[in-house]
């Protein structure tokens, strides 16, 4: 017995496992003669069963076992819901306390003086549009109010009155928002559209400049041209900015006819009929083109234009997308990009004059000395200083078509909010239930210090993303 | 101390010993600053707390300490002769808290020790646990999120749990399940959203267990162990109620991506708590069925032998 | 620690009492990589077998064998060989007995020395020359460790020796080091003339490859004669040694074997740099000055706003006076919120269960999925 025992001890475990046990059981009997008789008394008293586990070598184990993984249930996720599940924007919350005493914002509001530091609902239809140009951003605290509303700073006053004075001259305003993190960059391009949205300007906004320049969206060269196209994103940008304008174009028409289109706009048809004739994003450049070019038609009444972008860094810099000779491409050689730099830059006069304006961003942005360095000089030469910044003589990293693009944009620098501003915003916050303090100058003073002197994003970090409750 | 180590040290000491003598005599400078250090404190204590006028009272008192301070007396005396007096720096300030000790101690007025004094006056007693910053958040909340935490790493965790409040404020009221009742005293369903930390703790404290069981290794005979139900203090249900919940969460595929999508879980599962849907509630109710039909086994004779042998 | 170490140390130190010898500075010798005999220095001489020297001494004199010799040989001085003959006289009137007794007594010596007097060769087949004895260290005697109280132990031996360094060194500090202030000089400094300022290093006395090194500072402001567009050339010259935040010129040379030639060469260095910062062929205006090997430190220097003087003190107080009105103003007109108070008076008037009796579209929060049922304001985004 205790021979044969040994010898299967060798054997390989799988073999032992895989083996059926009558087939063993005999060669055992078989093989082990002269041991005959101990295996016999052996599996005699013991059950078979009892025999297998005992001569089964259980420790060998050569590999470390695999833990289970927790095995999802249900359906998976298609392609595409976790993203949106993420981009999420919850604009209302029906627990929160209705505030007593919010204004909704009327076409004048934002520039009244004596609306500063004080906390205005945006009109419904204006949120509509504010959202289908993607305005709203994930990332902000939306959701935990009943209605959106926002914040009228002393720079949202000055940057509306420069905006409407531009606008009243046939002027345009361009302007770049510049500021630290989380100090309300974005926010300031979301007042001045709301701003344009009630006074029926036309608004196109791109939200994310990396969208257009990182190389996630399809290209194409242009005929007869150096610029490349970005297709699919044209007509993306092309439906926001129908289903955001509604109002206003509805009641424009052509001026031009239109005939290298995929379908013919004859003269004095409806603007929207222009843009829906971008149907597939193959059309879709030629039909911008065609739009732009109606938008910025002189005597046709038209009413003036207000060009936004978020994240101002990424178009500032050699793009991801490559040309055949697998060299990068600038970013202002993108057609949609350049459309945008040009009016930057004032190569492009809008005869109907509007506002350009630019936010640069911190979270994610790459570093575009050039920009750095315009902002810099434009900021000393606002300031009237002796010393304006140069270009470091032995730095490579400088770009000369940034540089011509920004020679003459305006720079507004966003800081914290003064105390007024602060106490109005905690107020708001407070009659909202979401922070639960009585509002004095001592709180205010608290969370206006904590955030680094009333930086907004931080003042919300202190006070409503805590465990406060 | 092993042979090599002395070697070594052998060999350090050699390296130090020329420091040894400037150490002794910068110890015993010390020593003596500390004494004289020692009179100045009793001068100066005595100064200020004794009613008589300061300067005599310095007198006295000096006179007094000699018998028992280590210095022989020639050198106190010395000391004292020398002008080792505690330097006063006359400001304003000092003289108008010098006239004012004066006024009371000669009773021209009382003191008002709430009043006087303080630059900023006295807070009002009992302070806000919030104050102090290891109690400034909801005890529930913070033991939760200590439960959340992985890796040590406090401040994710905390991030996490504000997250979960503020799903919980902006979520729909829960609808309320009569077949699970929630803890006594909660508040209604409609007020819970406006405080998230109340629906926390409401959720927490409902599936809290009241007991668990203790199995005694042996004691049933035949190798089993006998388990015995044990009523648990209140840290302790919240903490298995709390691993409970997240048990559960763990075992959930998430349906969104990014920083929220733990958080949202949590949530989740909690707001599913309130509302009588979730698991945790199943488990709570086996440890208790469990828990009463063992309940027999407190009086098990092998359990009390077992008590008195202790 | 004190048992066993201490007294290694002190047992080290008894040791240590020779006098040093001085190290022999063996020149470098130049090696080859492969080489089939010995190295050896040069000028000590190769000691030659045959020269071994003849210890042996073949057979014992007797004292009238050897004044016998002696007379023989004949260079005497009369005196010498007067004694020598007395000498000799008197030992053949010795008995014979006690000339063979001293005779056998020599043989003895000799006999009994001859093994100590043999040169031992090494046993080189042996392992680590084991069974080699070895009687400077190991001695068997009896009792030779037991101590015998006639000494201090050679642990004290070592705490007197500490005692006697410290003081040696207590007295040079007591006696000798005053001494050294009549060598002082008072400082002087340096005139607007000398603008150059040398570093030396020395090692006191030692040999270091590092104490030719010679470095010069400068700064190019102080070359009076050169103009400010001469003075940026000089800058721009220095290349990287230049500094632009002490505004110094930096430079160092240790590739002559003497600190004075290196110094030399420094000077005519910058002799030169001088020279042709005055060439007014090209004066580099063109090119700027490069710092880019030099990262500036950022000074952090206190705000002079925050400096609480008095004025800032007043207007301080003043606005927490302001704020101190304007709650009680907000206080008195009921403007002032207070978030717990809106909470509670909300949640007590129903309002809550109200707006959430009647059925609302929308999921609310984060309920809704983007395209599912909601409302206006709650639809996701796509």
């Amino acid at each position: 017995m205790s021979a044969s025992n040994c010898l299967r001890c060798l054997v390989r475990p799988s073999a032992v496992t895989l083996a059926p046990r009558q087939i063993l059981q005999a060669g055992a009997g078989a093989a082990g003669a002269g041991a005959a008789g101990a295996t016999r008394t052996f599996t005699a008293t013991a059950s078979p069963n009892n025999q297998m586990s005992a001569n089964r070598p259980q420790k060998l184990r050569f590999r470390k076992v695999k833990k289970k993984g927790i095995t999802p249930q249900g359906k998976p996720p298609l392609p595409g819901e976790r993203k949106a599940y993420r981009k999420k924007i919850v604009l209302s919350n029906n627990n929160a306390l209705p505030v007593a005493g919010l204004e909704t914002l009327r076409p004048n509001d934002l520039s009244k003086q004596k609306n500063v530091g004080t906390v205005m609902a945006l009109p419904e239809d204006v949120v509509d549009a504010l959202r289908a140009t993607e305005a709203f951003k994930p990332t902000q605290c939306w959701g935990i109010f009943r209605q959106p509303s926002v914040l009228v700073r002393q720079e949202t006053v000055d940057l509306i009155k420069k905006m409407d004075g531009a606008a009243a001259d046939g002027k345009t305003l361009r302007l770049v928002v510049e500021g630290n993190r989380i100090s309300g960059k974005s926010l300031m391009l979301l007042q001045a559209m709301t701003h344009a949205f009630m006074n029926d300007w036309v608004v196109l906004h791109i939200p994310e400049a990396q969208e257009l320049t990182t190389a996630c969206t399809e290209y194409s060269p242009l005929e007869n041209s150096p610029l490349w196209s970005q297709p699919v994103y044209t007509l993306k940008l092309l439906q926001a900015f129908k289903k955001a304008n509604e109002k206003v174009l509805s009641r424009m028409n052509t001026v031009y006819s239109h005939a290298d289109l995929p379908q013919i706009i004859p003269i004095n048809s409806p603007l929207i009929q222009l843009i829906n004739s971008a149907k597939e994003a193959d059309g879709a450049w030629a039909v911008f083109q065609a739009l732009w070019r109606e938008l910025n038609a002189e005597n046709a009444g038209r009413p003036s234009i207000l060009f936004t972008l978020d994240g101002l860094a990424h178009i500032m810099k050699m793009s991801d997308y490559r040309n055949p000779a697998f060299e990068l491409i600038h970013s202002h050689d993108l057609a949609l990009v350049k459309v945008f730099t040009d009016c930057l830059s004032g190569a492009h006069k809008m005869p109907n004059g509007g506002a350009v304006l630019a936010a640069t961003t911190r979270g994610n942005s790459p570093r575009s000395a050039s920009m750095e360095l315009a902002i810099a000089q434009r900021e000393a030469e606002a300031a009237k200083e002796e010393v304006i910044p140069q270009r470091d003589p032995y730095g490579k990293k400088y770009d000369d078509r940034v540089e011509a693009v920004m020679k003459s944009v305006e720079v507004l620098r966003l800081k914290g909010v003064s105390k007024a501003e602060a106490r109005g915003l905690l107020e708001y916050w407070a009659a909202s239930g979401a922070l639960k303090k009585r509002v004095d100058e001592e709180l205010v003073s608290e969370k206006w210090t904590l955030s680094g002197n009333g930086v907004v994003g931080e003042m919300e970090r202190a006070t409503l993303l805590t465990m406060k409750g | 101390m092993p042979a090599r180590l002395g070697l070594s040290a052998a060999f350090r000491s050699l390296s130090i010993r020329t420091n040894q003598l400037p150490q002794q005599q910068s110890i015993a400078a010390a020593a003596a600053a500390v004494v004289q250090a020692r009179t100045y404190i009793t001068d100066s204590t005595s100064s200020s707390s004794r009613t008589t006028p300061p300067r005599v009272q310095v007198q006295q008192q000096q006179q007094r300490t000699q018998p028992y301070s280590t210095n022989p007396p020639t050198e106190s005396t010395t000391n004292n002769d020398a002008g080792v007096e505690p330097p006063v720096e006359v400001t304003p300030e000092n003289a108008a808290a010098l006239a004012q000790l004066s006024e009371i101690a000669y009773g021209v007025k009382t003191a008002n020790v709430s009043l006087e004094g303080h630059k900023y006056g006295l807070p009002t007693l009992p302070l806000p646990s919030e104050l102090h910053h290891k109690y400034r958040y909801s005890e529930v909340v913070n033991h939760a999120t200590k439960l959340l935490m992985k890796d040590g790493k406090l401040s994710k965790a905390q991030r996490d749990m504000a997250m979960i409040l503020n799903y919980l404020r902006s979520s729909p009221p829960p609808k309320l399940n009569p077949a699970r009742p929630l803890i006594p005293g909660h508040p209604p369903a409609s007020h819970l959203p406006l405080n998230p930390v109340e629906y926390l703790t409401v959720a927490i404290d409902s599936v809290a267990p009241l007991i668990k069981l203790h199995g005694f290794k042996g004691l049933a005979g035949g190798g089993r162990s006998l388990e015995v139900p044990k009523p648990i203090p209140a840290r302790q249900r919240r903490s298995t109620a709390f691993k409970w919940i997240l048990d559960v969460v763990n075992k959930k595929p998430s349906k969104g991506s990014g920083r929220t999508m733990f958080a949202h879980r949590v949530a989740e599962e909690i707001v599913a708590v309130v509302e009588g849907r979730s698991s945790v509630w199943d488990k709570r109710l086996l440890v208790h069925k469990q828990g009463t039909a063992n309940r027999a086994n407190l009086n098990s004779p092998a359990l009390l032998m077992r008590g008195q042998r202790k | 620690m004190a048992s066993s170490a201490n007294a290694l140390r002190l047992g080290l130190r008894t040791c240590s009492r020779q006098t040093q010898t001085p190290s022999l500075r063996i020149a470098a010798i130049q090696r080859r990589a492969l080489s089939a005999t010995a190295t050896r220095c040069e000028g000590v001489p190769v000691p030659k077998k045959e020269e071994d020297a003849k210890l042996e001494f073949t057979r014992p004199y007797s004292p009238g064998e050897y004044l016998s010799e002696k007379l023989r040989s004949g260079d005497l001085e009369d005196w010498e060989r007067e004694r020598y003959e007395r000498a000799l006289s008197s030992w053949r009137q010795v008995p014979d007995n006690l000339k063979r007794s001293w005779s056998n007594m020599v043989n003895d010596i000799e006999e009994s020395a001859a093994p100590l007097r043999r040169a031992v060769k090494p046993k080189r087949q042996t392992f680590w020359y084991e069974e080699e004895k070895d009687p400077d260290m190991i001695t068997d005697e009896d009792g030779e460790d037991d101590f015998l109280e006639n000494d201090i132990t050679s642990l004290g031996h070592g705490k007197l020796e500490e005692h006697r360094e410290f003081r040696e060194y207590a007295r040079i500090a007591v006696w000798e080091m005053p001494l050294l202030s009549k060598y002082a000089k008072p400082f002087v400094p340096p005139t607007s003339e000398e603008i150059l300022r040398f570093r030396y290093t020395t090692y006191m006395g030692e040999f270091h490859p590092a104490d030719r090194k010679v470095v010069v500072e400068f700064c190019p402001k102080d070359l009076r004669d050169l103009t400010e567009v001469q003075q940026r050339k000089l800058m721009k010259l220095a290349g990287p040694r230049y500094n632009p935040e002490k505004d110094i010129i930096k430079m160092s040379c240790e590739k002559f074997e003497h600190q004075a030639q290196n110094k030399r060469y420094l000077g005519d260095l910058i002799d030169k740099m001088i020279a042709a910062a005055k060439d007014p062929k090209d004066t580099f205006e063109d090119i700027p000055l490069d710092t880019r090997h030099h990262t500036f430190s950022k000074k952090i220097t206190f705000p002079k706003e925050w400096l609480l003087t008095p004025e800032r003190k007043k207007e301080i107080e003043a606005a927490r006076q302001q704020a101190l009105l304007k709650d009680a103003e907000k206080v008195v007109k009921g403007a002032l919120v207070d978030g717990a108070d809106v909470v509670k008076q909300y949640l007590a008037s129903g309002a809550a269960e109200a707006m959430h009796a009647i059925p609302v579209m929308a999921g609310r929060g984060g309920k809704a999925l983007p395209g599912g049922k909601g409302g206006k304001m709650q639809r996701g985004k796509r």
